[in-house]
């Protein structure tokens, strides 16, 4: 069962239309008592940080992530969510990260388009048993900040610089790419992904974890 | 690199598609969901959904049903175009699950588009507006020049302008120019004509809004590909 932290003021709908498609089971959690028992956890979302942050905070998630991750608990962030579970952003210095992926996210430019909300193509950098092979695809992405590439970075993407787009540390994904909006490639992407974490298809989308 | 995008524009009165042509008025076409679907197969990078004002124009919880519809069955970014809105119906149809919503430009909406920028993020607020020409200028509607309108658009948060000029076939290429100096993304409502498509583009807007039925979208990605466009694939 997959468990999507509903952050204040954000949408899951694309994603959990995505899941019910794929045929994963899914639930919604505000606090970190509603999570299933087990399986991935995903914070998503692409709104500001700081509200973000603010609702992480206020739910009990905040202090949870660490210890799931500590666990072995498969973590799972998007776009925001990403941006989250690096060590800090630009967007809000200084407490705006769980730290649980290395690297400061940074805003995008100057001199391009920002936000960046369209699509780009994507390149693997480096493999990673959680995260499928790509060779070369395009992927949607809403963003205005992004984290800087390392050589541990699974793939990449080019907006003025190369970003990193899938950002992997043991069980904690970290994913720029809203692969729930990224037609046939990015879904294929997000079902390969959720398989390789252990999840399987069902078909009975639920009303609550519990 | 970034790909141009091409926008299918499909009208919506009282949660349904309609082709508002026609001495009947509005012929309801079908769900917006499953038009939207058919345009994501088709190749669509995006779909605008416009509401048309009228008495089928719905109410904030119709409107987020309909959207809600949509964002849980089609998996590429989507649009709205409201007309007028208030902020609890921006939140309703946000949380439902739209990608963007494009406000009405004009002074009274300036105030909603900085609120909503700072609340829900640069990337979900775009602001659209009419163009009128002035002389040798292009204004929107009566009032600032287009070029000065973009820059404070960008200044207040918003991450993507929507342009039209109500003219077939008629949209100013300084005003794509001067859209490729700023931050925030042009999106161009035209015909779907690729001749212009393509100038339209190569001179620096960012993507195309058409007619869900105006062109055939693998015809016009074949023929913007012929000049040396980068398209999605």
């Amino acid at each position: 069962m997959i468990t999507l932290i509903a952050l204040e003021g954000e949408s899951l709908a694309t994603l959990e239309g995505g899941l019910d498609h794929l045929g994963f089971e899914h639930c919604r959690a505000v606090r970190p008592g509603q999570a299933a028992a087990a399986g991935p956890v995903v914070l998503a979302g692409c709104g500001p940080l700081e509200p973000a942050c603010a609702s992480l905070k206020r739910s009990g998630w905040w202090r949870e992530l660490p210890q799931l991750a500590a666990d072995g608990r498969a973590l799972v962030g998007i776009n925001l969510g990403l941006h989250l579970l690096a060590e800090d952003s630009e967007e809000a210095p200084r407490g705006g990260g769980l730290g649980l992926i290395p690297g400061i996210v940074r805003r995008l430019g100057p001199g391009v388009k920002a936000p960046h909300w369209g699509w780009s193509p994507v390149r693997q950098h480096r493999y990673h048993p959680l995260v499928p092979e790509i060779r070369g695809g395009w992927l949607f992405f809403a963003h205005s900040h992004a984290l800087d590439p390392t050589t541990e970075t699974h793939s990449v993407a080019v907006h003025g610089r190369p970003f990193a787009v899938v950002e992997c540390r043991g069980r904690t994904l970290g994913i720029q790419a809203h692969l729930e909006k990224s037609g046939p490639f990015g879904l294929a992407l997000l079902e390969k992904i959720l398989l390789s974490l252990g999840e399987t298809p069902h078909w009975q989308p639920q009303e609550g974890c519990n | 690199m970034d790909a141009k995008r091409l926008v299918p524009v499909l009208q919506i009165l009282g949660g349904q598609v309609v082709e508002p042509a026609g001495a009947a008025g509005p012929r309801g076409l079908g769900h917006p969901a499953e038009w939207a679907r058919r345009l994501e197969l088709e190749g669509a990078d995006g779909v605008l959904f416009q509401e048309l004002d009228g008495p089928g124009r719905p109410s904030g919880p119709a409107r987020a049903g309909w959207v809600r519809e949509v964002a849980g069955a089609l998996f590429i970014p989507f649009a709205l175009e409201p007309g007028p809105i208030g902020w609890e119906d921006l939140e309703a149809v946000l949380a439902a699950g739209a990608d963007r919503v494009f406000l009405p430009g004009g002074a009274a909406a300036e105030a909603l588009v900085a609120a909503a920028a700072a609340r829900f993020g640069r990337s979900r607020v775009g602001v659209a507006a009419t163009l009128r020409q002035a002389g040798d200028r292009w204004r929107v509607a009566q009032g600032p020049d287009a070029m000065a309108w973009m820059a404070e658009m960008e200044q207040l948060g918003a991450g993507e302008i929507l342009l039209r000029t109500g003219i077939p076939g008629a949209f100013p290429v300084p005003v794509c120019r001067g859209a490729a100096q700023l931050a925030l993304a042009l999106l161009v409502e035209g015909s779907g004509d690729p001749a212009q498509a393509a100038e339209l583009l190569l001179e620096g807007a960012d993507a195309l809004a058409f007619p869900a039925r105006e062109a055939g979208l693998a015809a016009l990605k074949s023929a913007l590909g012929g000049h040396g466009l980068t398209l999605r694939n």
